[in-house]
């Protein structure tokens, strides 16, 4: 049973809602993950994907890891150095030349680690980084990595440049003096950070002095858990999944907001499960004609169900075999998701996409069991999208 | 297919994936040409679902993990490019010189310190231009407590000693040319700074230069003489280096201020090194030579040691840094 007019729905406190279907460019997906701190990259497969762009905070972790793990690291060396000094190399060149030889010898040695932190303090970074594939041992704990802003890995002279310019990012420099009461000739600062923060906050990768100067960013590599589909162990959700119109086609991001909804619903109490559900449930059933007394959730189960289990998407077996099957299609003919405007008209080549836009705008909602928008047409469904927002 | 039966059927592809990364990345054992192959293929693939996952509609989760395998892998797959030893003589003996000698803000920021440590020398060495400007700029405490150190030095200091303060000159003064560089990029206090310690520098020179001042002056410039030009010139360079970086993203040449920043400080990477390296140098002569009191070596070695370095500075800018003829060069990379 379908409304006649369904721009003005109504959910159940009699509230008017309007729902609009209309297309959007894949370009815009964007738009839509504002909040996200990712960064988009497109490599040379012709395919793009997000990275997670680490932040401030993350990566002060790091930097302290680094370095704890370079100036500790050195600094242990160099006692274990001057024990073996002290215990072995002294009294033999006491024996050997007398005094003077101790003497030089500890100059030397005095000389030789205050080079040694020269080198560490400023170049540790850049031999990490440039020989371990954009990662430091604090960012390889962290999981962390640097890369180029175009997504490549980095190069020498960019692990350089980002190091040496940290020293602009650790400013200004507080005085130890100020904190604590010290011998004001005891002239040590602590490292505020101040430069560094801000100029992060300004961008949108969040990138400090040196990321901005040597063209990198810091992104996150973590291995993420292979997510499952969710089962259902309720038989009333495939039952219910049978009553939703086989011709219904959702739009993608209908799609997406269910599934997300499924993802997080198992961490909600009931109550709170079933007035999110609400929203998008009360409009939907009203338009698929299922008894608007049917637990909300339950329905949005039914519609995962069913589009993930056991409708048919528009990939048939052997369309594209795989690394195991041999034959394999080369990547430059893999459409770009994300880049591929109009990509929906595949399945129609005579129609011009806003042709279809006015169609889907005024039919998709009405009339999902039109014969126009067949199921095999699903890219063209996918590049629509349901938006309901309450009027005022 | 349903889309549940799609997921089944990849996702031992994407775990082979997840565990080829692993073997990939890993340092100690090599990746055999197999694996890699396998590797290539599978990420091939990973890539290809991640393309049409919205056309597979792939639940959000899924396009997630997507996202982060073929990134993980990627990164696996491009490796970072580490500097090339076979371009260094290259970049050390062609290109470096040829960027200083040409560089519009080298020449600035030189005839800058130049110009004002001799202006500073000058009016700190002469009585009567300007009465008591040594003591207005660096204070008299400072300049009593330096004729101080200067009257009690001289004499051969030993091995140990001057490798303790070499060490120490390299460190302190390699940081200080770096600092230079970097704060550079915020053109006005690096300015500032530089101006500061040119004046500085200046005053104490001409002061120090006195021949009212006796043993403390022969000493001063005993000391001085002998690593001057490379710790100077190193001061420049890095100066200059710094600037250059600091005009790029305020007169961009047509490029986005981001691009010309990133462009001109690979640029200018290669200066600041030779900076870096000039620092050494000067350390080592610092440490080692001048130190050495006038009783034990005459003032007209450190001279020479002077003249020498200078020159060495002169060839490699000039002999090595002038432009060739483009056309050879053209021929060449043809």
């Amino acid at each position: 049973m379908y409304m006649a007019d369904d721009s003005k729905l109504s959910n159940q406190k009699g509230v008017p809602v309007k729902a609009t279907a209309h297309w959007r460019s894949p370009m815009s997906r964007r738009e839509t993950h504002v909040l996200d701190t990712t960064m988009k990259v497109r490599t040379p497969e012709n395919i793009s994907f997000d990275y997670q762009i680490t932040g401030p905070f993350q990566r002060a972790v790091a930097y302290g890891l680094d370095l704890l793990i370079s100036l500790g690291g050195y600094f242990g060396l160099v006692f274990i150095i001057y024990l073996l000094f002290v215990f072995v190399v002294l009294p033999l060149a006491s024996m050997l030349g007398g005094n003077a030889w101790v003497e030089a010898l500890m100059g030397v040695l005095a000389g030789l680690i205050s080079i040694g932190y020269f080198l560490v303090y400023w170049f540790y970074g850049t031999c990490m980084e440039t020989y371990f594939n954009g990662q430091t041992f604090g960012k390889r704990i962290t999981n962390m990595r640097v890369i180029s802003t175009d997504g490549h890995a980095i190069d020498g002279v960019q692990a350089t440049l980002r190091n040496f310019f940290r020293l602009l990012d650790i400013m200004p420099m507080v005085p130890l003096t100020a904190l604590i009461q010290l011998d004001q000739s005891f002239s040590v600062g602590l490292p505020s950070c101040l430069v560094g923060l801000v100029i992060m906050t300004l961008g949108k990768n969040f990138q400090r002095v040196g990321d901005l100067v040597a063209g990198t960013v810091v992104v996150i590599e973590e291995r993420k858990r292979r997510p499952n589909l969710e089962t259902f162990l309720d038989d009333r959700v495939p039952q219910l999944a049978e009553l939703i119109p086989t011709g219904f086609v959702a739009p993608a991001s209908m799609v997406r907001v269910i599934a997300d909804y499924i993802d997080r619903r198992k961490y909600l109490p009931f109550q709170r499960a079933s007035e999110i559900a609400g929203h998008l449930a009360v409009p939907l059933m009203e338009k698929l004609g299922i008894r608007p007394d049917t637990d909300y959730d339950l329905f949005l189960c039914a519609f995962y169900y069913r589009t993930f289990m056991t409708a048919e998407n528009n990939v048939r077996e052997g369309e594209i075999s795989w690394p195991g099957g041999g034959r394999f299609q080369p990547a430059s003919v893999i459409p770009v998701v994300q880049t591929a405007v109009g990509g929906g008209d595949r399945g129609n080549p005579g129609r011009s996409s806003e042709s279809r836009e006015s169609r889907l705008a005024g039919e998709t909602l009405e009339s999902p069991v039109d014969p126009n928008l067949n199921v095999s047409d699903a890219s063209a469904a996918n590049q629509s999208s349901l938006k309901i927002r309450e009027d005022e | 297919m349903k889309v549940a039966e799609l997921i089944e059927k990849r996702s031992p592809l994407w775990v082979e994936l997840e565990t080829l990364c692993d073997v990939v990345g890993s340092r100690k054992k090599g990746a055999d040409l197999e694996t890699v192959t396998r590797f290539a293929s599978l990420y091939r693939a990973a890539c290809a679902d991640l393309a049409l996952a919205e056309s597979y509609q792939l639940p959000p989760s899924t396009v997630d993990y997507l996202h982060r395998l073929v990134a993980r892998a990627h990164n696996q797959l491009y490796r970072s490019r580490r500097f090339q030893w076979s371009d260094w003589y290259r970049t050390i003996f062609e290109i470096t010189p040829g960027l200083i000698f040409k560089d519009p803000c080298i020449h600035l920021v030189t005839v800058m310190f130049w110009g004002l440590f001799l202006i500073s020398a000058t009016l700190a060495g002469e009585h009567s231009v300007w009465p008591g400007f040594a003591e207005t700029v660096v204070g008299e405490d400072e300049l009593e407590s330096m004729c101080d150190m200067y009257k009690g030095f001289g004499g051969d200091r030993g091995l140990g000693v001057n490798s303790l303060m070499t060490g120490i000159y390299v460190n302190h003064n390699a940081t200080i040319g770096l600092s230079c560089f970097v704060t550079m990029l915020f053109v006005l206090p690096g300015l500032i700074t530089l101006s500061y310690n040119a004046v500085y520098l200046g005053t104490v020179f001409g002061y120090m230069f006195r021949p009212d001042l006796g043993d403390a002056s022969v000493n001063f410039q005993n000391f001085v003489t002998a690593h001057g030009p490379f710790e100077l010139t190193a001061i420049v360079l890095s100066a200059g280096a710094g600037m250059k970086i600091g005009l790029s993203w305020l007169m961009t040449g047509g490029l986005s201020r981001k691009d010309s920043l990133v462009k001109t400080a690979r640029e200018t990477l290669p200066i600041a090194m030779c900076a870096v390296v000039l620092f050494c140098l000067a350390a080592m002569i610092e440490g080692f030579v001048s130190p050495i009191g006038g009783d034990v070596l005459p003032w007209w070695v450190k001279g020479a040691v002077a003249v020498v370095s200078s020159c060495l500075l002169m060839i490699y800018f000039v002999v090595l840094g002038y432009p060739r003829h483009e056309s050879e060069d053209d021929l060449n990379e043809i």
